[in-house]
């Protein structure tokens, strides 16, 4: 973890389990929170690393994976990323292809968040974990893939309180 | 008839439980829902939802005042509920009512979201009305008007302490308290 006055990262690596999942949530919201003091921003960070870190406990080949949170300041403007990194089968890495590739072009995450909400009562799984971060946590997400390893990031702009 | 009878389950960090008061059921979710909760969740609101038919209630109330975080596997097992009292005919459906905390700002979302996916039968409290509109699509994200989480439970207005939350660990996770109306 790493804190100045341009900003603050934290990262862990780890074999997901769920305890820890939710523990690093909790972390996140308690850093978010002393750093924004926004708690609308601090939910919505911490929700967006919960739904990427159980992304990688669902989906990583071989169960371990890294989650990095990092604000920081651009033009007087706060931002966030939340990111997490792991190894994911060539199937897995083209349908995540495929899902954030439909996710950005959608034009309003709204929109979107709700069509995947009607479409996932036909499906097994939920799906809902990276559409809900665009729409409800107002961020972007990404995605880059280098090898078998996997990175999605989400980001955006968040207030902050003055103190 | 038969009482009602869904008996409540507690699991560290996560608890439901369910009565049946007049015309309505309450069903209460406590602590954080994650990626080990949707069985017990999903098999839960089975169960409300069968009580509910066989009670003919008019509504469910989910009070999800110490309700921390659901995560979107979560989200699903309710949309497979509300869906299904979708598909039932028009006299047999029941509203689905959430009582939200205000101090929880992802509540808001997450329920709007599900609200609209069925308008007609999923109400959000009047707490929590006023705040519904949809996160903006792009841009800043709002300051909140609810101020930041506090880190020891809340004296209310009445000068009672507010619940202490659940955590995994059975430690008071120093969780935020309902704001009065």
């Amino acid at each position: 973890m790493s804190v100045s006055s341009a900003g603050a990262a934290i990262r862990f690596d780890y074999r997901p389990r769920m305890r820890l999942i939710t523990s690093t949530r909790m972390l996140v919201a308690d850093l978010c929170d002393e750093l924004l003091g926004d708690a609308d921003a601090t939910s919505r960070v911490a929700m967006a690393a919960h739904e990427l870190m159980e992304n990688v406990a669902k989906y990583s080949s071989g169960g371990e994976g890294s989650v990095e949170v990092a604000l920081s300041q651009r033009n007087g403007q706060n931002y966030v990323q939340v990111s997490t990194k792991n190894r994911a089968s060539a199937h897995q890495r083209e349908q995540l292809q495929h899902l954030i590739g439909e996710l950005r072009r959608a034009a309003d995450p709204i929109a979107y968040y709700d069509a995947v909400i009607a479409k996932s009562v036909l499906s097994k799984g939920s799906g809902l974990g990276l559409a809900r971060i665009r729409a409800e946590g107002n961020m972007e997400v990404d995605l880059s893939i280098e090898g078998d390893q996997v990175t999605i990031s989400a980001q955006g702009s968040v207030a902050r309180r003055s103190r | 008839m038969k009482p009602f009878s869904v008996h409540p389950i507690v699991k560290e960090g996560f608890s439901l439980s369910a009565q049946h008061e007049g015309n309505a059921i309450l069903l209460k979710i406590k602590g954080n829902g994650d990626m080990e909760t949707p069985t017990t969740l999903g098999g839960y609101l089975k169960k409300v939802h069968t009580e509910a038919l066989r009670l003919r209630a008019h509504s469910v109330v989910v009070e999800c005042d110490e309700l921390y975080f659901m995560s979107s596997a979560c989200i699903k097992c309710f949309v497979t509920w509300i869906d299904s009292i979708v598909k039932l005919e028009l006299m047999e459906r029941y509203k689905v009512k959430f009582h939200t905390n205000p101090n929880l700002p992802w509540q808001r979302r997450s329920f709007e979201a599900l609200r609209r996916f069925a308008p007609a039968l999923v109400h959000i409290d009047a707490d929590s009305a006023s705040r519904t509109q949809a996160a903006p699509v792009s841009g800043t994200m709002q300051h909140s008007s609810l101020g930041s989480t506090p880190r020891t439970p809340a004296a209310t207005s009445s000068g009672s302490v507010a619940p202490t939350a659940v955590t995994r660990s059975g430690a008071p996770a120093a969780m935020p308290s309902r704001r009065k109306p």
